[in-house]
């Protein structure tokens, strides 16, 4: 791509569908990023200690003097707005990411100035009826910022998936291998113009499990744990630990006294090559503190963003960085595929029972009113008219055709948003099997 | 770059009214749209309220030939009712379902069960990348009192964030669908200021249809003329839009709506008549021959995006005094509920009969689960109306900086923010 004198570039506001083009005049210097992400568990009147741990955070955050900090599970705005305060100087620029009933919970703060921020909610995160889970009430999605620094085009994602509370059988996984689709979507159709990507958050999934292989080959996104040159924190980047007093040590037991659920990822593009300098996460108990931070580990990235002379980074056209990934990325959307028809089949079978328990519901309740109009009819009836069990049977009846109709456009809406993500991944795979057949001729121009 | 003759691409547009039992005729229209695109040859079409999945996939089965490539967005309950039809290669689709869309105890306006959207689809046209989205808004069922304003305005929002937002890699955009706003109203403003697409109808050379290019008009026969008043011939509420990139240039060669009847045929095609527009992709290796000079002024985005706010401000004012009715629906229901459990217990209820007493509790619990319903819904909408002003504010303040690092071009600016000081041999020349 040359590189020369340009007299027009976009305004960011109609549309960065011009790529930004650069005037080098000296070589530049790299420029280092500082991210942190951190899933506060800021459940009011549920997660202990939540006050003093904001005051805690907020210490942390100011002393770090980071570049942005992606926040989970901020789910008062009361507590958001104690941050925003505490943070003013440090990180001028924030954004609380509102949707839901209680949510999103995602929360950026950042030393540079927010240009534009956005809103991708998840079209599937559970079941309203699951209170005991919460997942549906907290409106869970993709939040995105556009940042600018010295001419970089940066964006930056925060995410929160919905949880896994049961591995061997995992009712949600459907719901958090669509919502790692829609994260990949998001990403790689969002970010054709960016100099840097960064996504960090909850990602609620183990780093060999389905949706996050599905994330990281498809955007090619990198793992700052895999990535950095240095790194300093829970054995095997763990972020959810059982030294932590919050968590619940039985659960963590199968998996060696942890798990890496949360993340930092990063891409670079052709003009500028991104390298995890050094990644650290907290271990538990803070010095100083009769507490940790939260039941989360947090996580601490130090970026450095290099202007290379020629493009070495990915082609933003291509959807899969490396053509050589294209056949895995095969095999792991065709195993996304088969978990979406999975949670079909399933939510198909829901519905029919709320369908055929409504109409079993309405019939009663006419057969009931059927029976009832017999005494009117019938002459000279001594029993007396139950009126108790009348009552009561027809209220039953009117409260389950309710609910079972409820639940009927519920499972409807789950089965179109499951639907709709397989034709997504059926679209996808096509393409990805196309550029297969094309991509001995690629690899023959080489022009990487 | 020798002059060559443009590419030419053929796009067309048309809401189906596909609401099967309860649409006119709808078996039969679908049938004469799929003859109509079939002999068309369009390179797109960008179809609407195609509510049954049954009705797309005749749609598709007829038209597999010339519009080998396809793809019907799903979202809500019954929707989305977007679908695609495409000559060239559909590489990619993504949907972004709009977070506001009407109540779902507006049962006879539905819009809340179609899970409206915008629906992406990214076309390999000629070596060209063509981002092309597909878009239905809210319905307006009364211009002087639009209880439904602010959603058309958050979601006329969240589409011009979505189209920004993915369109950066794209050669050409194309945007078709009904919009359910006039060409002025405040949320087309919005759109087209902000993403610099532009109406096809006001660009283009050729134009052949209705009067004003309306798409809804008085001559068609399943429109009711009483719902199109105080407008006596018809209103242009569908659209197909266009933008260029610094590789491609666009201009519309013609416009052409269809006029109400069809020749040979008793009905038309629809409630909505349909949009064709031909369109002429030049490529431009010179970036100074982009359409620059189309791009808005800051002052007029700033402008509509202020407008837009005060809209989306005064529906979460009435959406938080709805909220707070369905609060007191709730505890009023509560309170009530204590009289029937009272009279159950009390030693002299012999009075009031169980029926009585059964039906009381009865009507209080349903009144207590109505109130907690739209509690939770009303909740819901205020976060979408806050996430919207933040994100419409965040811009507004961005614009302004814009206007006033303009203003002060030349001297540092005066706010610290690192990317407007010249301190990095990077600089963004605007």
């Amino acid at each position: 791509m040359n590189r020369g004198k340009s007299d027009t570039v976009s305004s960011l506001k109609t549309g960065c569908h011009h790529p930004i083009r650069l005037i080098a005049m000296t070589t530049a210097a790299p420029i280092r990023f500082r991210v942190f992400s951190l899933n506060c568990w800021g459940i009011r009147y549920l997660s202990k200690n939540c006050k003093e741990r904001f005051v805690m955070i907020g210490d942390l955050l100011n002393q770090e003097q980071l570049d942005i900090a992606l926040l989970q599970e901020v789910w008062c705005e009361k507590d958001f707005l104690y941050l925003k305060k505490k943070l003013s100087s440090a990180y001028p620029y924030s954004h609380y990411y509102k949707s839901g009933f209680i949510g999103s919970g995602m929360a950026v703060f950042s030393k540079h100035r927010i240009h534009d921020a956005f809103l991708y909610r998840f079209s599937l995160n559970g079941y309203p009826y699951m209170a005991q889970h919460g997942d549906w009430f907290g409106g869970k999605g993709i939040g995105k910022i556009l940042l600018n620094i010295s001419g970089l085009n940066i964006h930056v994602f925060v995410a929160h998936l919905h949880a896994e509370y049961c591995r061997e059988k995992d009712s949600y996984l459907p719901h958090r291998v669509v919502q790692a689709w829609e994260l990949q979507q998001f990403v790689r159709h969002t970010s054709a113009g960016a100099d840097v990507v960064i996504l960090g958050g909850d990602l609620n999934m183990h780093p060999d499990d389905l949706g996050t292989r599905l994330l990281r080959n498809y955007t090619g996104l990198k793992d700052s744990f895999s990535e950095a040159a240095k790194f300093d924190g829970c054995e095997e980047g763990y972020t959810h630990i059982s030294e932590n007093p919050y968590t619940s040590t039985d659960s963590l037991v199968p998996f060696g006294g942890g798990i890496r659920i949360d993340y930092i990822l990063f891409k670079g593009s052709k003009e500028v090559h991104v390298s995890c300098e050094s990644l650290s996460t907290t271990k538990g108990p803070v010095s100083g503190h009769p507490f940790p931070y939260s039941d989360h580990e947090a996580l601490t990235a130090e970026f450095l963003f290099t202007q290379t002379k020629k493009g070495n980074g990915c082609s933003e056209r291509k959807s899969g960085c490396v053509s050589d990934k294209l056949p895995e990325l095969v095999n792991t959307v065709n195993e996304a595929r088969t978990e979406v028809k999975v949670g079909l089949h399933c939510a198909e079978r829901m519905r029919h029972t709320a369908a055929r328990t409504g109409i079993m519901g309405l019939v009663l309740l006419v057969l009931e009113l059927a029976i009832a109009t017999v005494p009117l009819f019938a002459l000279g009836a001594e029993q007396p008219f139950p009126k108790a069990s009348f009552y009561l049977l027809g209220a039953l009846c009117f409260a389950i055709l309710l609910t079972t109709l409820m639940l009927y456009v519920f499972y409807s809406m789950e089965v179109k948003a499951l639907q709709g993500a397989e034709d997504q991944m059926r679209l996808a795979l096509s393409s990805i099997q196309e550029q297969l057949k094309e991509s001995p001729k690629v690899l023959s121009s080489d022009h990487l | 770059m020798a002059t060559e003759r443009p590419a030419k691409l053929r796009v067309f547009s048309l809401n189906c009214w596909g609401i099967r039992f309860f649409s006119k005729l709808c078996t039969q229209r679908y049938e004469m749209i799929g003859e109509l695109l079939d002999r068309e040859q369009h390179d797109i079409a960008l179809l609407q309220e195609v509510w049954s999945e049954q009705d797309f996939l005749f749609l598709k089965k007829k038209l597999s030939s010339s519009y080998p490539h396809t793809h019907y967005f799903k979202s809500g309950v019954i929707g989305s009712g977007l679908a695609a039809f495409s000559k060239h290669r559909i590489q990619d689709a993504l949907l972004y379902q709009y977070s506001l869309n009407g109540y779902p105890y507006m049962l006879r306006h539905g819009d809340w069960f179609g899970g409206k959207a915008v629906g992406l689809v990214i076309l390999d046209v000629l070596g060209l990348k063509a981002h092309v989205y597909v878009t239905h808004l809210h319905a307006e069922y009364s211009r002087a009192q639009d209880e439904y304003l602010p959603h058309r305005i958050v979601q006329s929002w969240e589409l011009l964030q979505f189209v920004r937002h993915t369109s950066c890699g794209a050669d050409l955009v194309v945007l078709g669908g009904d919009l359910n706003m006039h060409p002025q109203d405040l949320g087309n403003r919005l759109l087209r200021s902000h993403t610099g697409l532009r109406d096809c109808y006001t660009e283009t050379g050729t134009f052949d249809g209705c009067e004003d290019g309306h798409t809804l008009i008085a001559n068609n026969h399943f429109t009711k003329k009483q719902d199109l008043i105080p407008f006596e011939k018809g209103i242009r509420i569908d659209y197909i839009l266009m933008k260029g990139s610094q590789r491609v240039n666009m201009k519309c060669e013609s416009l052409s709506t269809t006029k109400g009847s069809v020749a040979d045929k008793p009905f038309p095609y629809s409630d909505h008549e349909a949009l064709t527009a031909e369109l002429a992709l030049f490529r431009s290796e010179d970036s100074r021959q982009h359409e620059s000079g189309n791009t808005p002024a800051v002052s007029e985005q700033m402008d509509v995006v202020t407008e837009a706010c005060a809209v989306v401000k005064e529906g979460l004012c009435q959406t938080e005094a709805m909220r707070d009715k369905a609060m007191h629906l709730v505890f009023g229901s509560l309170l009530l509920l204590l009289l029937p459990l009272v009279l159950a217990f009390l030693p002299c209820s012999c009075s009031f009969s169980f029926s009585t007493v059964g039906l009381l509790g009865a009507v209080c619990i349903s009144l207590l689960l109505s109130g907690a319903l739209l509690y939770l819904l009303f909740t819901t909408h205020i976060k979408v109306l806050k996430e919207t002003e933040d994100q419409m504010m965040l811009t507004s303040n961005d614009l302004q900086t814009k206007l006033t690092g303009c203003q002060l071009s030349g001297s540092s600016s005066s706010d610290g923010s690192p990317e407007l000081q010249p301190r990095s041999p990077f600089k963004r020349e605007e």
